[in-house]
């Protein structure tokens, strides 16, 4: 993560990656980059991810772009200190957010039905009540089947 | 006694300390000289003066005025506090814990003082008075989070888990609401306090608590690690099967969620059919993937293994995937499974190439199948477990026709070259890969290292320095150092210990040291920065690491190597002068040594004069470039000043201690812990380290020559030990090797026992030599003829040969042995007559 983005927008950069030449086309560099780009989403609430890359580096290119799914934002001249460019890329990391603002909600009715539970005698079997533990018991089974699974957002649609 | 200002001076000294606070070093000092000029012993203004000097790199001048000021007001915490800082500039953190308990005993409620004293108690370890510092921070600002995850961190890395967790639990309480799910800090708190739980052995409660708050927890993968694994070991088997499974989904490449889902399943391990079927439906999902593809192969047996293996092998050829062989040689230990994979891949290359007469599309396809077979025929062939080197460079020949510029299979031609024993070829072909791809930092490195082994120090940097800095201090050995370079290093000191060149040797050897210190005090800032940012558990997992650095082989590795240095040493001090030729050493007034002294230290002048010139133009240089911030060239770029020491043998222990420390199951560490305490006459001493080795391996060869030297020297001490060491001594190595025994008798029977290893028949014919200098003729005989044995390592024929060094053996005996070995391994390049 930048600590201090230039943009004031939350991001993530990848400053290097490489793979042992004797360990490549394992699909070590790949697996390097869904995971770093899923952990920037879901932990650090990261709006996009970063790169540069050699634009002579058609191994890296065909992964960042084409399996990927980076974009080339624009073209930096001389990027690198023997001369040649780079392409700056970058990719949209929103669709891995988790959603918080559900899982508030979520915590909200939870937090309510407990109150509620803890004073009977008040209004009970309430039809809107009903539908709310009806949510409720949604959720639990989310949770049980572990949190990815709660908090999982179309993947596929990044991967495009 | 206090020395109140005036309000004018008063004003001033606030002036100088906001100056201090925001790096205006230079106005700082012109305003305390201004206040000192009227007050010249205030000692609160020359302790800011002082501080800011120490900041300036003018450490002396400041440690003097710091002492004055001192002397001037005894009772100012300010100077106290001082004090302490120039300490801990130093790094001397014992003083300066002292200096700051003075400091805060005037001044008990000085919160920067207070947390000072604390970030040096973590560092030091000293827990149980952090834990003090921290319970009182926390009382002079409990509304801080921070402050209660610290005391919670020192309980916890103190041992006492349950504290640690009270102390998280009640900060809990105190809150009003639940953070927003994107507070961090609450978050990474939230699952440290489950972590401890798990560490305390509370599973199930651990695991209800993630149950309750993992779902607002950010570090998503965590929670679920840890749930799995919570499930998994409170052998809660279907929802653990279930947890392993979400994990897999997320990542199926990583082998230990396979495992714990196999368990998970209860498939015993025998079942290789439902095992198998368990890794074929993830192949299924993920059929890009490597993990469950590969990993059946490790449990098949048999015609299963074979077609399994066909079908991996056939597929990842096609591919042209240069890590296969790395990939497939884990399975060699099983010597069915390594003839199975031959045959398939010789199987391969043999079939009738159909080139002319089927045109068109597999011909290009085939090329490159035949190719990437042949390159892993030549990696097996190459390999310890399958060794055949004939066959291993007749497969990279073809493999490097049909693929002329692929620089992994040059790469293996040099590695062959290596295991012939010609070190020299090695690195000329390596450097032909090198130049197949000279952007690639791997490749450059590899060439470096091959030519390192061959003592080419100067080409090797020549070729590192096309990826280095050149122009930072030092030049391109600089940057490796700043860049903490910790291989090259270590290969480059080798280097030169192998040419006796003791002074650069210990150079390199005390670079590495140096970094691992580096590494040590790098923690430092994160005492307070992993706090301020609430990452604690990567925090604590950093601690943990750090307590353990010196395990790491990188130092293991490069201590073992400077006490060979010291021992070397030690025992030719004439090679402080640089390398001497074979035997000039010997005769101490013979005029050959003289001439041979001469010459060495005319080089080492020379050597002198050319790094001076190369440090001026480099000098020169940099002040036209003339950037802001100045390093200082290294006074002793040669190692002349190492080399040079009164006491090499003292020095040793700088890097033996924390060996035998951190490392006491490494028997090297032993082994050569006994040489250099048996020469500082330390017997208590170097006889532990002889036990601590027999119990690693009561058969180890050294330790039989070992055995033999220290009953040898307790024999013909000059004086006779303290009667209470004398006593522990004999009792304990009567254990080891009795008086009773006839040594000839002992070391014949392990001769016999062992006959059929070369290092144990070199061990015994060492001591036999030793015991009965008249043997000597027929020992170096009997050494010469264990090159006839059939399967040996051609690093322990050379070793062989410098045995002949250490018997002193005369330049025939040396003749007919280097004869031997050549005309056994005639490739090599490795046995030379010196």
């Amino acid at each position: 993560m930048e600590e201090e983005p230039t943009d004031g927008v939350a991001h993530g950069h990848i400053t290097s990656l490489s793979v042992m030449r004797t360990h490549r086309r394992l699909g070590i560099a790949e697996r390097l980059m869904r995971m770093s780009q899923r952990a920037m989403a879901e932990s650090h609430r990261a709006h996009y991810v970063s790169l540069h890359v050699r634009m002579s580096n058609t191994a890296a290119l065909r992964l960042y772009r084409d399996t990927l799914g980076f974009q080339v934002e624009t073209v930096e001249s001389k990027y690198y200190a023997d001369g040649e460019d780079a392409y700056a890329m970058r990719m949209d990391l929103t669709g891995m957010w988790m959603d918080w603002a559900e899982i508030e909600r979520m915590d909200r009715l939870r937090a309510e039905k407990d109150g509620k539970d803890a004073d009977e005698g008040e209004e009970v079997g309430d039809l809107g009540t009903e539908k709310e533990q009806e949510k409720m018991v949604k959720v639990k089974i989310g949770r049980g089947l572990g949190v990815g699974d709660l908090v999982e957002k179309n993947e596929s649609q990044v991967q495009a | 006694m206090p020395q109140p200002l005036n309000s004018k001076d008063a004003s001033l000294f606030r002036q100088v300390v906001r100056h201090y606070e925001n790096k205006q070093h230079k106005k700082g000092i012109k305003t305390a000289e201004q206040i000192l000029r009227k007050n010249p012993n205030h000692g609160d203004t020359l302790a800011m003066k002082a501080l800011i000097m120490s900041n300036l790199g003018q450490q002396e001048e400041a440690f003097v005025l710091a002492k004055e000021a001192l002397k001037n007001d005894m009772k100012s915490h300010i100077c106290w506090h001082v004090y302490g800082l120039l300490y801990r500039a130093e790094k001397n953190y014992e003083e300066a814990i002292k200096a700051y308990r003075f400091a805060l005993r005037i001044e008990p409620e000085s919160q920067p003082i207070q947390r000072d004293l604390a970030l040096l108690q973590m560092q030091m370890r000293d827990y149980q008075g952090y834990i003090q510092s921290r319970s009182s921070m926390l009382q002079a600002r409990p509304a801080f989070r921070q402050n209660w995850t610290a005391l919670a961190i020192a309980h916890h890395l103190s041992g006492d888990l349950e504290e640690a967790e009270k102390v998280l639990t009640t900060y809990e309480e105190t809150l009003k609401s639940t953070p927003p799910v994107s507070d961090m800090e609450h978050s990474e708190a939230v699952l440290y306090k489950n972590a401890i739980m798990a560490e305390a052995g509370k599973l199930l409660e651990a695991l209800e608590h993630l149950d309750t708050v993992g779902h607002r927890i950010t570090d998503v993968l965590a929670v679920m690690e840890m749930k799995a694994d919570y499930l998994l070991r409170l052998d809660r088997k279907a929802e653990a099967e279930a947890a392993y499974t979400a994990l897999l989904d997320r990542n199926p490449e990583n082998s230990m969620y396979y495992d714990a889902l196999i368990k998970a399943m209860g498939i015993p391990d025998n079942d290789h059919k439902a095992l198998k079927a368990v890794y074929d439906s993830w192949v299924e999902k993920n059929p890009r993937g490597d993990a469950p593809r590969r990993i059946p192969l490790d449990f098949l047996e048999g015609e299963d293994f074979k077609q399994a293996a066909d079908a991996y092998l056939q597929r990842m050829l096609k591919k042209g995937v240069p890590s296969l062989f790395a990939n497939i040689k884990s399975l060699y230990t099983n010597t069915s499974k390594r003839d199975t994979v031959q045959e398939l891949v010789e199987g391969y290359v043999s079939v009738p190439q159909t080139n002319g007469s089927a045109e068109g599309e597999a011909t290009g396809d085939n090329t490159e199948f035949l190719s990437s077979s042949h390159y892993f025929l030549a990696q097996h062939y190459n390999y310890h477990l399958s060794r055949d080197l004939t066959k291993a460079m007749e497969h990279v020949d073809k493999a490097i026709e049909l693929s002329p510029k692929a620089v992994e299979h040059q790469m293996t031609k040099a590695r062959i070259w290596k295991h012939y024993g010609n070190l020299e070829k090695a690195a000329e072909e390596m450097e032909k890969a090198r130049q197949l791809d000279e952007k690639d930092r791997y490749i450059n490195t590899k060439a470096a290292k091959y030519q390192l082994r061959n003592n080419e120090n100067d080409k090797a940097l020549n070729n590192m320095s096309k990826f280095t800095r050149n122009e930072s201090v030092g030049g391109a050995m600089g940057d490796l150092h700043e860049m903490q370079c910790v291989w090259y290093l270590t290969e480059d000191g080798e280097a030169y210990l192998r040419q006796k060149k003791l002074g650069l040797a210990l150079k390199r050897f005390h670079g590495v040291y140096n970094i691992v210190d580096t590494w040590q005090e790098d923690q430092f800032d994160f005492h307070s920065f992993s706090l301020r940012k609430g990452m604690i558990r990567a925090y604590v997992d950093m601690v943990r690491w750090e307590d353990r650095l010196r395990q790491h082989p990188f130092y293991t590795r490069v201590a073992l190597s400077a006490i060979r240095a010291y021992l070397l040493l030690h025992d030719q001090p004439d090679l402080a002068h640089g390398p001497l030729p074979n035997g000039a050493g010997g005769d101490a007034d013979s005029a050959e040594r003289k001439k041979a002294l001469k010459k060495a230290k005319k080089e080492q002048e020379r050597l002198e004069k050319i790094e001076a010139e190369k440090r001026a133009a480099r000098k020169a240089a940099s002040t036209k470039s003339g950037d802001g911030e100045v390093k200082k060239e290294d006074p002793d770029p040669l190692g002349n000043k190492l080399v040079q020491t009164q006491d090499p043998l003292k020095d040793a222990m700088k890097f033996l201690t924390p060996l035998l420390e951190f490392s006491p199951e490494n028997i090297e560490a032993q082994n050569l812990g006994y040489e250099v305490y048996l020469r500082r006459g330390k017997y208590a001493l170097a006889l532990k380290c002889l036990s601590a080795a027999h119990a690693i391996d009561p058969t180890n060869p050294t330790l039989h020559i070992q055995l033999l030297s220290f009953r040898k020297a307790l024999d013909n001490l000059s004086e006779p030990l303290p009667p209470q060491v004398a006593e522990v001594v004999n009792v304990e190595f009567e254990t080891l090797l009795p008086k009773s025994q006839k040594l000839e008798e002992w070391n014949e029977s392990f001769l016999s026992t062992h006959k059929d290893s070369v290092p144990h028949t070199q061990a015994a014919l060492t001591c036999r030599q030793l015991l009965n200098a008249e043997s000597k003729a027929q020992c170096e005989k009997d050494l010469t003829a264990t090159l006839e044995s059939q399967v040996e390592a051609i690093e322990t024929a050379l070793a062989g040969l410098q045995l002949l060094d250490e018997w002193g053996s005369g330049q025939a005996a040396k003749a007919a042995y280097v004869e031997k070995a050549k005309s056994k391994w005639p490739e090599s390049s490795v046995f030379q007559l010196n």
